[in-house]
């Protein structure tokens, strides 16, 4: 008590703030400085321990996928604290390896008892436990997840449910799928859009489910053409009709370009009307990729309407378009565009030609 | 005669055990975990095959596969490439480019292995 007194009799009440806040500052920053060095030191050593484990489990591995059936001298003791930590360390392989290997570690896995941890951690583990035991579950195939998997998939949580739901999409039936898939549609907590992305990540396999999808009237224009690019990138001959009907139906003009740019790129002669028709379209983008698709199938009727657009369209793509597309009809289209050049004196018009006809195709397809 | 392999491959995990099982068949192997450090490997070391992954840091695949398929010294030295799957129009790339051969991941490293023993017999 006397020292405060003290200290008193040296400074004024305004000095002691200063030197009471200065005091507060520094032993502010030395525990943050402490902190900080603490932190460090802690998470070198976790990392320095993790990479000693992983050339340990690294090494098991190795000699268990080396080794000849019946013999069983290799040691690997995973805990269940170590089941995410592990499963990220194999998880390059089960990505990277196919064939005898890969079953190797999936046997691997199943003698340590992990196909245990994960039935486990789907059902006690926190949301990110869960979400990653679905994960690994998709990518180990452990089909005796399924049932639980198929819970899981209704999941409040959205990083759940899109992981089991990839999971379901690797060793699931078709018809499980497209069940799960009515159901998820329903829950307004799920986007549509990241389920068309899982289902376009396993391939062609996936075709029939978004083929189907095309149809449903709950999923919106956004996820058709998401379905329908992906459908158009895979070049699923087999959607065209759906893929048309849609565009036949559709009001929405973008949906209806990106249908017509598949329907194109499948290049389906039968189709060459539809495209006819479509250059009578008020939309330019429209009567542009219609252009673009006559070309890439090769349909000669159109040569007369493409001429057409060529002098008379407003829209310098169209025009473009039609050029291009007359280019590509080989001797017949470039007859049309050299009478062109002949006949009609539009500077545009004569450039445009000019300028497709040098260039290379696949600079413009 | 113990052939030797130039294998560039960035993912740790998969480029020890595929040097693990090429080594197991006899063949030397010298691991690179970028495309600028193989391309130096195959000067020096001048392999009987080189495996090179598409996507890896400094130079990628095809970038070093150009430059060895450039050198007149090297020219002739086998290059199988490992490509991702979803990206098999790139192996066109890596045909025209020059490779002998290619994979697509994910693999089979036997099948890797019997690659390698095709091309070194011929």
């Amino acid at each position: 008590m006397d020292n405060i007194y003290l200290l008193l009799d040296f400074f004024n009440l305004k000095e002691l703030i200063i030197i009471g806040t200065i005091l507060f500052l520094l032993i502010t920053v030395l525990l943050l400085f402490v902190c900080t060095l603490y932190l460090r030191i802690y998470y070198n050593t976790k990392n320095k321990f993790l990479l000693k484990k992983q050339d340990e489990w690294e090494s098991s591995i190795l000699k268990y996928i080396s080794r000849k059936r019946g013999k069983a001298n290799f040691t690997l003791d995973i805990k269940y604290k170590d089941f995410q930590i592990f499963g990220e360390f194999v998880e390059n392989y089960l990505i990277n390896l196919r064939g005898d290997d890969y079953k190797r570690i999936i046997q691997l896995l199943k003698d340590i008892g992990y196909g245990e941890m994960l039935m486990r951690a789907l059902d006690k583990a926190n949301k990110w436990g869960k979400a990653y035991a679905a994960h690994f579950s998709g990518l180990m195939e452990y089909k005796q997840t399924k049932a639980k998997l198929k819970n899981l998939v209704n999941d409040k949580s959205p990083v759940v449910c899109y992981n089991a739901f990839e999971a379901f999409n690797r060793f699931g039936s078709k018809k499980e799928l497209s069940q799960i898939i009515q159901n998820i549609s329903k829950n307004k907590n799920i986007s549509i859009i990241k389920i068309i992305e899982i289902l376009s990540d396993h391939g062609t396999a996936s075709n029939p489910i978004l083929i189907k999808m095309l149809g449903d009237p709950e999923i919106d224009s956004l996820g058709k053409r998401l379905i329908v690019d992906i459908l158009s990138f895979s070049s699923a001959i087999e959607s065209s009709k759906a893929i048309f009907k849609l565009a036949k139906k559709t009001d929405d003009i973008e949906l209806k370009i990106g249908c017509i740019k598949a329907i194109g790129s499948f290049e389906d002669t039968e189709n060459a009307s539809f495209f006819i028709e479509n250059l009578n379209s008020e939309n330019w983008v429209i009567r542009s990729v219609s252009a673009k698709a006559l070309g890439k199938i090769g349909e000669e009727r159109a040569i007369t309407v493409l001429k057409n657009m060529l002098y008379s369209d407003k829209n310098f793509w169209v025009k473009f378009y039609s050029a291009f597309a007359l280019k590509q009809m080989h001797e017949k289209g470039l007859e049309a565009l050299n009478e062109i050049l002949k006949n009609h004196h539009d500077t545009q018009v004569s450039q445009i030609i000019n300028n497709v006809i040098q260039a290379e195709e696949n600079v413009l397809a | 005669m113990k052939y030797r392999i130039v294998l560039a491959e960035d993912e740790p995990q998969i480029a020890r055990l595929t040097t693990f099982k090429l080594e197991k068949e006899g063949y030397e192997v010298i691991w690179e975990k970028d495309g600028g450090a193989a391309l130096e490997s195959v000067k020096v070391n001048h392999p009987d095959v080189v495996i090179l992954d598409v996507m890896m840091p400094v130079m990628d695949g095809y970038q070093v596969l150009k430059k060895i398929k450039e050198d007149e010294n090297l020219k002739n030295i086998p290059v199988i490439m490992l490509t991702a799957k979803g990206q098999e129009r790139d192996i066109l790339k890596g045909l025209d480019l020059g490779s002998e051969d290619y994979l697509v991941k994910p693999f089979h490293p036997a099948e890797l292995a019997a690659r390698i023993k095709k091309i070194v017999e011929k």
